[in-house]
C-alpha cells in the first residue's frame, strides 16, 4: 500500500526524473521499435499499483522499457541471499528504494550447524544505503549479524527511518538499539525477534523521546533485562497507534494491566511472564482491560504460564485468530478448555504439552485453521504427542495449509490419512525425532507417508521429510512434487539417485538443504541445470567430495561454492596450521559443509579462513 | 521412561555400549525365563539409544532397564545360551554378575565411542574389555575400534561407510541390501571381518531393537530389518561434532531453533516441578517453582514467629543441606539455652539438638498432611512437599494425625 506522503515524495522527484529520460527513452524508440505506445510515466504510474516482490519480478522481464521503468519505480526490495548481489548492482538496478528486506545465513544455522562468524554482515551495506538511499524508511533482516555501528549510522545518517525489523539476528547490544529508539524520530516499528542480543541493560527503552508517539508495533521478546516500567506505561500511553505490543518477561501480570488499560487499541499482544499475581483483586481487573481489548487477535507470550491465569483471555478467545502458545507448558485440560472457546482461530502454535487429547479439541473446534506447528518440549525426544493428533487436526481442519508438526514416532498411514484431509496443503514439515525411524506399526520406510503427501496435495511448496526414506520417497517427490521450492531432507535416502529425482523432478525448486544422508558427487553435479535457478544448496555430512565441488565450482562460474570445515584449531589467522590458504585437504575427502548459492557478486570478501569458495 | 533419568545426562554412547551388552543377555531371558517385561524393556533401551536426538536421556533410561533386566539376568545365570538370530551357533555366557560390575564401570568411561564416530579412540582398552564378555564381541569391539578416526572428532562419511562395510562383511549373508552406502569401495579390513561372521553380527544384530515404544509389542516380527536398520543408523548417527557430555549426541537435531530451546529448557523442567507440586487452585505454589527457572523455594515457618522465610530446595538439594540451611536461618530464633552436645543425634529432622527446645522439622504435603521430614528420599520429598515448618518437639507429639496435630500447636 502506498502511503499519500510516499506519493508525494515520489511525484517531485519523479517529475524531475521525467524530463531526462523522455528524451533517453525517444533516442531509444527509435532505435527499438516499442512496443509500447504511451509514455513512460503512464506504465510507472501503473506500475505502482503492482506490489509484491514476485509479481515486480515478473513485471521486470517483460521488455527492456518494462525493466527500466519496475527499476525506476520499485521501492521495496526483497533479497533472499545478501551474497548473491552486492550493494553496488543493488543501487544500479533500483535506485529509488524505501524498504529493505535482507536474508543472511543459511537456514541450518539456526540448528547450529553454520559456525559463527560464518558472514552474513550487515555493516558492508551501510555506506552504500546512506550515500544512495538516504531516505530509506524501513529494513527487515533476518539472520544476519548486523553491529552496533550499523544501528548507529542508520538512527544518526537515516532521517526518515520508521521501521527495524530484525528477526534471528545477532551481534549487536541494546546500545545500538537505544541509538534507534532516541535518534529516529519517526519510527514507527521496531520489532525484534528470536535475536541474540548482548543485553546490558533496559534503557534503551527510557531513551524514547517524550515527542515519540508515533510507535505502531514494538515487540522486545527477546531481551532479557527489565525495562524501566514508568517509561514504558508513558510511551505506551501517547502511541495512541500502538497496534502490536510484544514485551518481554520482565513485564508482570500486573503491569500487563496497567499497559493493557492504556492501550486498549492493540491487535497483537504479547504477554510477559504469565504467572504470579500478589494482589488478587487485580485478577478481575486484568480480565476486564483483556476483554476490553476489542480488537485483540493475536496472542503470544506466555512466558512461564500459570494454569490459572489462562481464564483471563476467555472473554477474548472467541475473536482470536492467531495464538502462539509456543513458549508455554500448557497441559491438555487446560488447553482444551481454551481452546474450546476459539472457533475463529487460524494459526496456532503450541508445545506438545497440549498432548493429542489437546490436539483432538483443536481438531473439533478450530474449522478455519490455517497454520498449525507443534513444538517439541523435551528436545530429547519423549515427545507427548503421536501422529494420532496431527490426524485429529486434519480431520477437522480442511483448510490447513502449513504444518510442523514434532513427533516421536510416525505411521504411514497417518501422514496418508493427513494428505487426504487436508489437500490444500502447501507447506508440510513433519519431523520424527528420532531420526531414520520407521512406521512403528508395519515397520515399513516412511516413503508412502510421504508419498501420498506430494501425491494429494498438489500446491505443496515446503517439504520437510524425516523418518527412514528409501529413494523411493524422494521418487514419488520428483514426479509428482511440481510446485515444490523448498526441501529440508536429514538423514534419508539410500543413494545418489534419490537427490537425482528430485533435482531433475522440481522444477520450481529454490532451496535445497540436507544433511546427514548419502548423497555424493554424481548428484550434486546432477543438478548443474538447477542451481541457477535455485537460491541455495545446502549440504552437510554427506558424500560429496572436494573434488566434486571443485568440479562444480568449475562448472558455474556464476555460483559460490563454499566449503565449510570445522573451525576446530581456530588460531585461524591466515597464516594458519594449514599454511598460507592452501587446502591441505584429501580431494576425495568428504566434504563437510557445502553451501552453494547463486550471486551476481562473484566470491565474498568477507569469509573467513575455515570457509573456502572454490 | 523414567523422568529421573532424563535429568541425569549420562554420557550417552556409554550407556548405549552398556545397554547394549546387557540386552545381549537380556534379550536371551526374554526367550528362556518368560521374563518378556524385562527383556523388552532391555531390548529398548538398547534400542532407545538410536533415539539420536534423545539420547542422553534415552540411553539414561535404558542403562536403568538394563541394570534391572541384568539383576534378573543374574538370577538365571547359568542356563543362558545366546543365539545369534539365525540360531546357527550359540555363545556362552559368562558370569552376569561380571557384566553388571563391568557394564558399571564402563559407564563412567565418558571417552567410549563404539566407533560411532564419536570421537578419540576409546581410552582404556579395559572398557572394552568389561563390554563383551565373549570374545566374540569382544572382537567386534576391537575391530570397530580399528575403524575409528585418528584425529578430530569429526567423521567423515567415508569412515562410516567402512565401518558399515565392515559390518556388511560379517553379516553379508544376513544384511544383504541394507546398507545402502555400503556399494563404494570399501577401504576396511576385511580379514578381521571374516573371521567374526556370523556370531558377532547375530549377537548385535539379535540385540538391536529398532526405536519403538516399550510397551507396543507388534514390532518383533521386524527386528531383523530394524537390527539392521538401527546398525545403519547408528554409523551414520554421528555427522555432526560429538560433546559426550552433552545432552544428545546430534548438533542440530531435531531442527528446533536454538532460541527456542534455550529459551524452553528451563522454564519446562520448572513448570513440570510446579505441576507435580500443586495443582492450580494456589497460585502462589505454582509460582514460587516458576518464578525462577531452576530454583524451588518453599515457606519455611517456625513455631512462635509470625514472619515465615523461604528456603531453596534446589540449591539445598540434601537433607543435610537443607537442615543446615534452616539452622542458620532461625538459630537465632531458638528459645531456651544451649545444652551439652551429646544429645545431638544428627537427625535431619531434630533440629537445634543440643537446646533445651526440641525442633522438629515437618513438611506439609500436597495432600494437605503434616509429614515428619525425612522418611522419603530428597527426590520425593522436594517433589511433594509444599511448605516446611519447624515445630517445638512438645507439639509433635502424634506426628502422624496431621490436621490435628496443627489444630493443637
Amino acid at each position: 500500500m502506498i502511503r499519500d506522503d510516499e506519493v508525494v515524495l515520489h511525484k517531485d522527484s519523479f517529475m524531475e526524473l521525467e524530463q531526462e529520460k523522455e528524451e533517453d527513452e525517444r533516442e531509444e524508440e527509435e532505435e527499438q521499435g516499442r512496443l509500447t505506445t504511451f509514455p513512460d510515466e503512464v506504465l510507472e504510474n501503473v506500475l505502482k499499483f503492482v506490489t509484491g516482490h514476485k509479481d515486480r519480478n515478473a513485471v521486470s522481464v517483460v521488455c527492456k522499457a518494462w525493466y527500466k521503468a519496475e527499476g525506476w519505480n520499485r521501492e521495496a526490495v526483497f533479497i533472499g541471499n545478501c551474497y548473491a548481489v552486492s550493494p553496488d548492482i543493488l543501487t544500479r538496478r533500483f535506485p529509488r528504494l524505501k524498504s529493505m528486506t535482507l536474508k543472511g545465513k543459511p537456514r541450518f544455522a539456526d540448528f547450529s550447524l553454520v559456525p559463527p562468524n560464518w558472514g552474513a554482515f550487515f555493516h558492508p551495506w551501510m555506506p552504500v544505503i546512506v550515500e544512495s538511499y538516504p531516505w530509506l524508511e524501513a529494513l527487515r533482516l533476518k539472520r544476519m549479524t548486523v553491529s552496533d555501528e550499523s544501528l548507529f549510522m542508520i538512527s544518526q545518517l537515516l532521517p526518515n527511518f520508521r521501521a527495524l525489523n530484525l528477526v534471528n539476528c545477532d551481534g549487536f547490544s541494546t546500545e545500538g538499539i537505544a541509538a534507534i529508539t532516541s535518534h529516529c524520530r519517526y519510527l514507527q516499528e521496531l520489532d525484534l525477534q528470536e535475536c541474540l542480543v548482548d543485553d546490558r541493560g533496559g534503557e534503551w527503552l527510557s531513551y524514547f523521546p517524550e515527542s515519540c508517539n508515533t510507535l505502531v508495533t514494538l515487540n522486545f521478546s527477546c531481551l532479557e533485562s527489565d525495562v524501566n516500567f514508568e517509561c514504558l506505561e508513558k510511551l505506551v500511553s501517547r502511541c495512541r497507534s500502538l497496534k502490536k505490543l510484544n514485551l518481554n518477561k520482565g513485564v508482570t501480570l500486573e503491569q500487563l494491566l496497567r499497559l493493557l488499560v492504556k492501550a486498549p487499541q492493540l491487535t497483537d499482544l504479547g504477554t510477559g511472564t504469565y504467572s504470579q499475581m500478589q494482589n488478587w483483586s487485580q485478577y478481575v481487573e486484568l480480565r476486564t482491560a483483556l476483554s476490553n481489548c476489542k480488537d485483540l487477535r493475536h496472542l503470544s507470550g506466555f512466558w512461564m504460564v500459570e494454569p490459572i491465569f489462562i481464564p483471563l483471555i476467555y472473554p477474548l478467545a472467541q475473536n482470536l485468530l492467531s495464538l502462539n502458545l509456543s513458549y508455554a507448558t500448557i497441559r491438555a485440560t487446560e488447553f482444551a478448555k481454551l481452546i474450546q472457546r476459539c472457533p475463529k482461530l487460524e494459526t496456532l502454535w503450541v508445545l506438545d504439552s497440549v498432548e493429542d487429547r489437546g490436539l483432538q479439541t483443536v481438531g473439533e473446534t478450530c474449522k478455519n485453521l490455517v497454520e498449525l506447528r507443534v513444538f517439541p518440549t523435551d528436545h530429547g525426544g519423549q515427545g507427548s504427542v503421536t501422529e494420532a493428533g496431527l490426524v485429529a487436526v486434519s480431520q477437522g481442519c480442511p483448510n490447513l495449509s502449513s504444518v510442523l508438526y514434532f513427533c516421536k514416532q510416525c505411521t504411514n498411514q497417518a501422514i496418508e490419512t493427513v494428505a487426504t484431509n487436508c489437500p490444500m496443503l502447501t507447506r508440510f514439515r513433519l519431523c520424527i525425532i528420532t531420526p531414520r525411524q520407521r512406521d512403528y506399526i508395519t515397520g515399513e520406510t516412511m516413503d508412502e507417508g510421504f508419498g501420498a503427501i506430494v501425491k494429494n496435495c498438489k500446491n505443496l511448496s515446503r517439504l520437510a521429510v524425516s523418518g527412514w526414506l528409501s529413494d523411493r520417497a524422494f521418487e514419488y517427490i520428483g514426479h509428482y512434487a511440481k510446485k515444490l521450492e523448498t526441501l529440508s531432507v536429514a538423514f534419508a535416502g539410500e543413494s545418489d539417485a534419490a537427490m537425482q529425482h528430485v533435482l531433475s523432478g522440481c522444477p520450481r525448486l529454490r532451496k535445497l538443504e540436507i544433511r546427514d544422508s548419502p548423497f555424493g558427487d554424481s548428484a550434486l553435479l546432477a543438478g548443474l541445470h538447477q542451481y541457477e535457478s535455485m537460491r541455495f544448496l545446502w549440504m552437510s555430512a554427506c558424500r560429496v567430495s572436494l573434488a566434486g565441488c571443485g568440479w562444480l565450482a568449475g562448472a558455474m562460474p556464476r555460483l559460490n561454492v563454499e566449503v565449510i570445515r570445522e573451525q576446530g584449531d581456530a588460531e585461524g589467522g591466515e597464516g594458519g596450521e594449514k599454511g598460507g590458504g592452501e587446502l591441505v585437504m584429501d580431494c576425495s575427502e568428504p566434504v563437510e559443509k557445502l553451501y552453494a548459492y547463486r550471486t551476481l557478486a562473484g566470491c565474498r570478501s568477507d569469509a573467513p579462513s575455515w570457509v573456502i569458495t572454490l | 521412561m523414567g523422568e529421573d533419568s532424563r535429568a541425569a545426562p549420562a554420557t550417552p554412547v556409554t550407556m548405549a555400549f552398556d545397554s547394549l551388552s546387557r540386552s545381549v543377555s537380556s534379550s536371551v531371558v526374554t526367550e528362556r525365563t518368560g521374563d518378556s517385561n524385562a527383556g523388552e524393556e532391555c531390548a529398548a533401551g538398547a534400542g532407545v539409544f538410536f533415539n539420536g536426538a534423545g539420547a542422553g536421556a534415552g540411553a539414561g533410561a535404558g542403562a536403568s532397564r538394563a541394570n534391572s533386566c541384568s539383576n534378573s539376568s543374574s538370577q538365571s545365570s547359568t542356563k543362558i545360551h545366546e543365539h545369534d538370530y539365525i540360531g546357527s551357533s550359540s555363545i556362552s555366557v559368562d558370569k552376569p554378575e561380571d557384566r553388571c560390575g563391568g557394564a558399571a564401570g564402563m559407564v563412567e568411561d565418558p571417552d567410549l565411542s563404539l566407533g560411532l564416530g564419536l570421537g578419540p579412540a576409546p581410552r582404556s582398552k579395559e572398557a572394552l574389555d568389561c563390554a563383551g564378555e565373549t570374545t566374540r564381541e569382544r572382537s567386534l569391539f576391537q575391530e570397530v575400534k580399528l575403524k575409528l578416526p585418528s584425529a578430530g572428532s569429526k567423521r567423515g562419511y567415508s569412515e562410516t561407510v567402512e565401518e558399515v562395510d565392515l559390518v556388511k562383511g560379517m553379516g553379508s549373508k544376513m544384511l544383504p541390501a541394507m546398507f545402502p552406502w555400503s556399494s563404494s569401495s570399501a577401504k576396511n579390513n576385511n580379514t578381521t571381518a571374516a573371521t567374526t561372521t556370523t556370531t558377532t553380527n547375530a549377537a548385535t544384530t539379535k540385540t538391536w531393537r529398532p526405536i519403538h515404544d516399550p510397551h507396543r509389542t507388534t514390532f518383533t516380527p521386524f527386528q531383523r530389518k530394524d537390527s539392521s536398520s538401527s546398525l545403519s543408523h547408528f554409523s551414520c548417527l554421528n555427522q555432526g561434532e560429538e560433546t559426550p557430555s552433552s545432552s544428545g549426541p546430534m548438533v542440530g537435531w531435531p531442527p528446533v531453533q536454538s532460541f527456542r530451546k534455550n529459551t524452553l529448557v528451563a522454564p519446562a523442567q520448572t513448570v513440570k516441578q510446579a505441576a507435580e507440586l500443586a495443582t492450580p487452585d494456589q497460585g502462589s505454589n505454582g509460582g514460587q517453582a516458576a518464578a525462577s527457572s531452576n530454583s524451588l523455594f518453599v515457606k519455611v515457618y517456625m513455631d512462635g514467629l509470625p514472619i515465615g522465610r523461604k528456603v531453596d530446595l534446589d540449591s539445598n538439594n540434601s537433607y543435610v543441606k537443607l537442615s543446615s540451611a534452616l539452622k542458620d536461618m532461625f538459630s537465632g530464633f531458638v528459645s531456651g539455652q544451649p545444652m551439652s552436645k551429646q544429645k545431638s543425634s544428627g537427625d535431619v529432622r531434630s533440629l537445634f539438638d543440643g537446646y533445651e527446645t526440641e525442633y522438629v522439622l515437618t513438611y506439609e504435603d500436597k495432600d494437605g498432611d503434616l509429614m515428619l521430614v525425612g522418611d522419603v528420599p530428597w527426590r520425593m520429598f522436594a517433589a511433594t512437599v509444599k511448605r516446611l515448618r519447624i515445630m517445638k518437639g512438645s507439639d509433635a507429639i502424634g506426628l502422624g494425625v496431621p490436621r490435628e496435630a496443627e489444630a493443637t500447636s
